[in-house]
């Protein structure tokens, strides 16, 4: 009994009481003024984006501003109708392939895969994750877009290869995070549907998805957000024109890239146009990820 | 007494390791078989030979018989064999999803998709397990608010809607608290006269209590798990013939 008290009083003070009554040591503080520089650089940035951007904002009007279907600055027409679709239409269609491709890697590599076969994916996926856009946008070009030329005609560049650029430069988010979710499931969902005469696809369908959907829709909802973001590889594939997308088969500019072509010389009101779409993006990027954290909070 | 499952000169290695030697046994049928005997004697291990699991795990081999019902398990269809044996682990686990779900996952399964047909099935199996009536009005609600108790008696009813003959329970009790563990040997007893009952137990008194015939397990000295000893479980508990048994069941082994 004594034994038990002792202990016990031990790993209280190890926890939550320790922090109250300590001093912050000189490690908590520095940790403490890092995360709180962060903080104020994330929020000025935020503010700096917002004052920059607003005088268009006045000068346009936030409607014309966002859905006006020319973008022709040096005519003052600054509509970005013709960004913006291209830009959903790219994280749309690459997430409708990258979604559901970068879930059956997880389930193989998880589920399926013997162990060496699963370390060499692995390494793969982190691997493919490090690569820097530049170098998926070359592999665009010299791979993706004589390809398209080929099959479809035109000039290849476009929404098409954004597309097949964008999935493949998402798979592996999509992958590495569907296969932690699909990992963390308890061996006992498996072992219930095994025991009950299931075959090794139902105990994935019926005893692991289901405890890991939520996990895997964080996982595409982040990779939405890395997709919307994309500027370089998208950048070097798309043909650069702000035409309104009718086609998918046509030369397209997207929300970034359109602001890292421009940025170099633009001045005046194309300026603080391009802040208005970075604005955009910010929201964008914070909306992706305020609901990834929901759908990892709700209740299952 | 009836011979339900036979089993003749059973070995079972994992990868080069010896587990299981020389198993010899004939279990009754509609009766209960406690195994006991010290951790690692390789008690899961047999269980998971009469519902071929252990092949999931890689690097099995098997040698000797087993027979139910004068039909060797070898040359069954595995996922038909183990529709017909059911299997109730130690943690308390549901399935994602409700309580109906939980129960009629078995039956799904198997391609049974009719709702009224489910329906029917998931009542049975739930009155079947003492449940019906605590859980009839939230069967649509999830099976994760459920306590560890009424988990593990969903988990007897979701073995018990594929109306299998055998129920191996795999220390099925050793994370409930007393009135759960009651209500679960309650239950073993009642399953008796429809089922033939294998279960490991860790708890000499629950064994004595619950079973009719007892089998002692210990590991030898070359690492390898034997049957010690094999009986009525009043004899075992009574008047066991090996000095082992003895000293096991009266918490004084090793
Ligand atoms: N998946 C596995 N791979 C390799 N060896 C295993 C595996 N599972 C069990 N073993 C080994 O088989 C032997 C018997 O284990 P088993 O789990 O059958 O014992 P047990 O009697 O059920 O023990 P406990 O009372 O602790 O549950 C042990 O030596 C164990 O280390
Ligand atoms: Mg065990």
């Amino acid at each position: 009994m004594g034994h038990y008290q002792k202990s016990s009083t031990r790993s209280l003070n190890n926890g939550t009481a320790y922090l109250k009554m300590r001093k912050m040591s000189l490690v908590e503080l520095v940790l403490f003024l890092f995360t709180l520089t962060s903080l104020v650089g994330l929020v000025l940035i935020f503010l700096f984006v917002i004052k920059e951007s607003l005088p268009i904002f006045l000068k346009v009007g936030p409607l014309p501003f966002l859905f006006g279907s020319i973008w022709q600055p040096t005519a003052g027409k600054f509509g970005l109708l013709p960004l913006l679709l291209s830009s959903l239409i790219l994280v749309a269609g690459s997430i409708i392939l990258a979604g559901p491709l970068g879930v059956a890697l997880a389930i193989f590599m998880v589920e399926y895969a013997p162990s060496y076969v699963r370390i060499g994916l692995k390494t793969l996926v982190e691997l493919l994750a490090g690569i820097p856009s530049v170098v998926y946008g070359f592999f665009g070009i010299i791979v993706i877009i004589p390809l398209v030329r080929n099959v479809v005609g035109g000039s290849g560049f476009g929404l098409i290869p954004g597309i097949l650029v964008l999935t493949v430069m998402i798979i592996p988010t999509v992958t590495a995070v569907a296969a932690d979710a699909i990992r963390v499931v308890p061996k006992e969902n498996r072992l219930i549907i095994f025991a009950l005469g299931g075959t090794r696809w139902q105990s994935v369908y019926r005893g692991v998805l289901p405890a890991a959907t939520r996990g895997i829709f964080t996982g595409i909802i982040l990779a939405e957000g890395r997709a919307i973001g994309e500027t370089m590889a998208v950048l070097m594939v798309l043909g650069n024109a702000p035409l309104l997308p009718r086609t998918l088969n046509q030369p397209a500019s997207a929300l970034p890239s359109q602001i890292a072509l421009d940025m170099a010389y633009a001045s005046g009101d194309h300026r603080t146009a391009l802040f208005g779409i970075g604005l955009l993006l910010l929201i964008f990027s914070a909306l992706f990820i305020s609901l990834a954290r929901r759908v990892a909070r709700s209740a299952a | 007494m009836n011979p339900k499952i036979e089993v003749n000169d059973l070995n079972l290695w994992f990868g080069r390791v010896h587990i299981l030697q020389d198993i010899d046994i004939i279990i009754p049928a509609n009766q209960v078989t406690a195994v006991i005997g010290p951790s690692g004697s390789g008690k899961s291990s047999l269980l998971r030979c009469f519902d071929r699991t252990n092949e999931l795990i890689t690097r099995t081999k098997t040698t000797g018989h087993i027979v139910i019902d004068g039909r060797d398990l070898a040359f069954e269809d595995p996922l038909d064999l183990r529709s017909r044996v059911g299997m109730i682990f130690q943690q308390p686990a549901s399935l994602p999803g409700s309580i109906y779900e939980n129960v009629a996952v078995g039956p799904r399964l198997f391609g049974i998709r009719d709702r009224r047909k489910l329906d029917v099935i998931v009542e049975e199996s739930l009155t079947r397990a003492a449940l019906f009536n605590e859980l009839k009005d939230r069967l649509k609600k999830s099976a994760g608010a459920l306590s560890g108790g009424q988990k593990q008696r969903m988990a007897i009813a979701r073995a018990l809607a594929l109306n299998p003959e055998v129920l191996l329970f795999d220390e099925a009790t050793s994370a409930l608290d007393p009135i759960s563990t009651q209500r679960v040997e309650d239950l073993i007893d009642k399953l008796k006269s429809t089922t033939t009952i294998i279960m490991v137990s860790h708890n000499m008194q629950q064994a004595a209590r619950v079973s009719d015939h007892t089998l002692f397990m210990n590991v030898e000295e070359d690492g390898a798990a034997r049957v010690v000893e094999f009986g009525p479980t009043d004899k075992i508990f009574t008047n066991p013939e090996d000095e082992k048994t003895e000293r096991y069941i009266t918490g004084r082994f090793g």
